[in-house]
């Protein structure tokens, strides 16, 4: 018994995580949101099909295996001190493709869980587009704010 | 699982077999349980430049004026015409709007103003003007350096039974980023 009691520690520890017969679910992120210079007063957005500035996930996991996506998203950038840069996102930003092709990619909410199924590669592709809104006395620097999407398996 | 010291050996090959299976299901289980969700980040980035400010440096100056008698200050009299200094990012491209009154008045009474397609100029410092525009309508200019200067001229034009007085008017310059 304390043979096979070592034996499955070992295992647990050594093991990839697995899951819906044998391909582990993973996300990473590819590229970020990125707003370049903004003018202060002026508003900017980066289209979800701008496929240089927004914001790209890759999804792995099962062959045609449904996902639920879900975004943390963040009201604002932050920069110099404890200014901020309102952030927003409409409700077409976000984009699901199944084949890495952004032009063709399906328009979902980013504020709402989204299920997607992913293709028979079981690898498809998360967009994220935005639009940030300096007031005219925002100070002039650098802002960043994080983006966090999860993924899960629905089980169907 | 009860430990039992006088348990037959087809009794200890029983609990064997269920301890390998409880073993396995754990094995089954906990795995699945940690492979269900996933999460990856990425930045959000923007770099916001310097606002726009602008500042009437002078007022445009009709000096006196007589009743019935029209009096133009010329854009190009730098002593005379109204001038504001605007500074904001690098070269980028602002949009320029006046907004310009009918009259001046004092008191009660009110002083006729009219300006011209040339009343207003741009330049990239106070003693240089590059070229006239249309104070009546938005014109669009590149910052040299991060200033440029702007100027308003005008006619007034009191009628004959004009009475005197000091006379006066706001003109209001907006200056906006076009994003360009």
């Amino acid at each position: 018994m304390g043979r096979w009691l070592a034996v499955a520690f070992m295992l647990l520890l050594a093991a990839p995580a697995w899951a819906q017969g044998g391909r582990p679910l993973q996300v990473r992120g590819i590229q970020g949101l990125t707003f370049g210079t903004v003018l202060a007063g002026v508003p900017w957005v980066v289209p979800r099909t701008d496929v240089a500035n927004t914001a790209q996930f890759e999804i792995r996991g099962e062959r045609q295996a449904e996902v639920l996506v879900t975004f943390l998203l963040p009201v604002a950038l932050t920069g110099p001190g404890t200014a901020a840069l309102p952030l927003s996102f409409g409700p077409a930003d976000g984009g699901y493709s199944p084949d890495d092709n952004i032009a063709r990619a399906s328009p979902f909410d980013p504020h709402v869980p989204n299920p997607v199924v992913l293709p028979t590669n079981g690898r498809g592709t998360v967009y994220l587009g935005g639009t940030v809104s300096p007031p005219p006395s925002t100070p002039a620097g650098a802002y960043t704010a994080t983006l966090t999407l999860t993924v899960a398996y629905t089980g169907n | 699982m009860r430990w039992d010291a006088n348990l037959s050996p087809r009794g200890m090959a029983q609990m064997h077999t269920r301890g390998k299976a409880l073993i396995l299901g754990l094995l089954v289980a906990v795995p699945a349980a940690l492979a269900a969700q996933n999460s990856g980040t990425v930045q959000a980035t923007a770099t916001v430049l310097t606002p726009i400010s602008e500042n009437g440096e002078q007022d445009l100056q009709f000096g006196n004026v007589f009743p019935g008698l029209d009096k133009s200050v010329l854009v190009s009299d730098l002593a005379s015409a109204g001038r504001f200094q605007v500074t904001g990012e690098g070269v980028s491209q602002v949009a320029l709007s006046f907004t310009l009154p009918a009259s001046l008045t004092s008191g009660g009474n009110a002083l006729p103003i009219v300006f011209g397609a040339s009343d207003a100029a741009y330049g990239p410092d106070a003693g240089t003007q590059s070229a006239t525009f249309d104070p009546s309508a938005v014109s669009n200019q590149n910052l040299v350096g991060g200033a440029l200067y702007v100027w308003i001229a005008g006619t007034v034009q009191p009628a004959i039974g004009q009475l005197a007085g000091n006379y006066s008017a706001d003109v209001t310059l907006t200056v906006t980023y076009t994003g360009s």
